[in-house]
């Protein structure tokens, strides 16, 4: 996995709770930028567990995938994937 | 492998028992005679490692370690990580083990050379290392004299010597330091949370759902890089709850009344918002919001609302291309990762729809129980989707 400066694919994170962005990193494809988000996904987990949470569904952080030519997206997580 | 192996087993092993911040300050010790200090500053990085590996970091010694052993340009910091770990305590005996050790033999002969005292050398290094890509822990320069209270304030629990810290002060997500003040506010978060599950409890309020988050090290970062100048201090949510009132029964806002009580038991609030009384410039109603800091410096904020309210706010949507958008992130209320937000009429029904269920709930209905609340609610739904399916299949 590449995480650079810059990049077409970025990963971006939302706070649900406050409704802040941060960007997480930056990927030269968009595989690149999944597999980024399948890992903070689960560093997230650890830091806010969904069964305190309430998950992606509650007030743990969202997962957004930004790309070119428009490409915004919400992460689906599969976790045990 | 055998080797580096072994050596990268001798460094855990050396470092779990020390923390960076004992490790570091060893190191601090030395004076200009580099070769003697040759040992103290491997020990010092590999007490960094240890840290690391002890508290969860393997992403960053993996980052480390697939920078220095690929193509991929890497840095000083990932050398010295790499380094450190694979050249554990043998680096004092002269063994060498790549680019890692070389850097450090670099450390004390730039020391050495330029007659630089050992801390300093060090320190110049280390925080040259700041250009390093993201995802790099490295030290930041006013980083020395704070890595030396990260244990103090671990002991005390506390974050009075983060408070003015601004995103100046850190170079990445991954510095322990963000890390150190994410698990302190999650102490206080697991705590006040409880305190409210038994508050709440004790007055038989049990018609709610109780939600929690302490914000993520990522996510403190960018609050700071948000606004220049802010600090840690003024972040006034490390620490979340969110109180869900599950089914509205009761009119005036009672049950959120009942719930703000057992709320300052609990808490002694410095600041309380109250969209219910006092609706924001958009038309944000229906919640209360309380905010209060905790002796260990920790800010929180705690929402209490109706929890059709949240569903609402937050509800997804599935775009052509089979993804998923958040209503709130089509809006332009500070929703920007979007990049095609709502035409102006649907966001204007958003913030009505927002106020209406508030009003719906004040009066002690649920906003399925008003049938031109519900219906709005399910046209404005349908006609987001209508929206997105006509921008086709990209995104």
């Amino acid at each position: 996995m590449s995480d650079t400066d810059e990049g077409p694919w970025q990963l971006w994170g939302l706070d649900t709770f406050s409704n802040d962005t941060y960007r997480v990193s930056c990927h030269g494809t968009e595989a690149e930028c999944l597999a980024a988000a399948r890992e903070y996904l689960r560093e997230l987990e650890e830091q806010q567990p969904s069964e305190l949470s309430g998950g992606q569904d509650g007030i743990q952080d969202r997962l957004y995938i930004v790309g070119p030519n428009g490409v915004r997206y919400l992460y689906e997580r599969v976790l045990d994937a | 492998v055998a080797v580096g192996a072994a050596g990268a087993a001798a460094g855990v092993l050396a470092g779990a028992g020390l923390s960076w911040a004992t490790a570091y300050g060893s190191s601090l010790a030395c004076g200009p005679a580099a070769g003697v200090c040759a040992g103290a500053v491997t020990v010092a990085l590999v007490g960094y490692g240890g840290y690391k590996l002890y508290n969860g970091g393997w992403k960053q010694l993996k980052g480390s370690f697939g920078r220095v052993f690929s193509s991929q340009t890497a840095s000083v910091g990932d050398a010295l990580t790499v380094g450190a770990t694979l050249g554990g305590v043998a680096y004092g005996a002269g063994t060498s083990f790549g680019r890692g050790a070389a850097l450090q033999r670099a450390v004390v002969e730039n020391g050495a050379r330029t007659g630089l005292a050992h801390r300093e050398a060090i320190r110049e290094v280390l925080v040259g290392s700041a250009q390093a890509p993201p995802g790099t822990t490295v030290l930041a320069p006013r980083g020395e004299a704070l890595k030396n209270v990260l244990v103090d304030e671990e002991a005390a629990g506390g974050l009075q010597s983060y408070k003015n810290l601004t995103a100046k002060d850190f170079s990445s997500a991954s510095d322990p330091r963000l890390e150190q003040i994410r698990r302190i506010a999650d102490r206080d978060n697991r705590e006040v949370a409880e305190a409210l599950r038994v508050a709440l409890a004790k007055r038989g309020i049990e018609n709610v759902e109780i939600q929690q988050r302490t914000k993520s090290a990522a996510s403190i970062l960018g609050k700071l890089q948000e606004t220049p100048g802010q600090t840690i201090g003024g972040v006034k949510d490390l620490s979340g709850i969110r109180i869900n009132i599950k089914n509205v029964n009761q009119p005036g806002f009672k049950q959120h009344d009942e719930i703000m009580a057992a709320i300052k038991e609990v808490i002694q609030t410095n600041k309380i918002k109250d969209y219910n009384q006092t609706p924001n410039e958009w038309g944000y109603t229906g919640r209360v919001h309380a905010f209060t800091e905790s002796q260990r410096g920790v800010s929180s904020e705690i929402q209490v609302g109706s929890r059709e309210l949240s569903q609402f706010i937050e509800a997804k949507f599935m775009t052509n291309s089979g993804k998923l958008v958040e209503v709130h992130d089509l809006t332009g209320y500070k929703g920007y990762l979007y990049g095609k937000p709502l035409p102006q009429d649907l966001q204007t029904r958003y913030t009505q729809l927002i106020g209406e269920i508030g009003r719906a709930n004040g009066a002690g209905k649920n906003a399925a129980e008003v049938p031109e609340l519900k219906a709005g609610i399910q046209a404005f739904q349908r006609d987001v989707q209508a929206f997105l399916n006509g921008l086709g299949a990209s995104p």
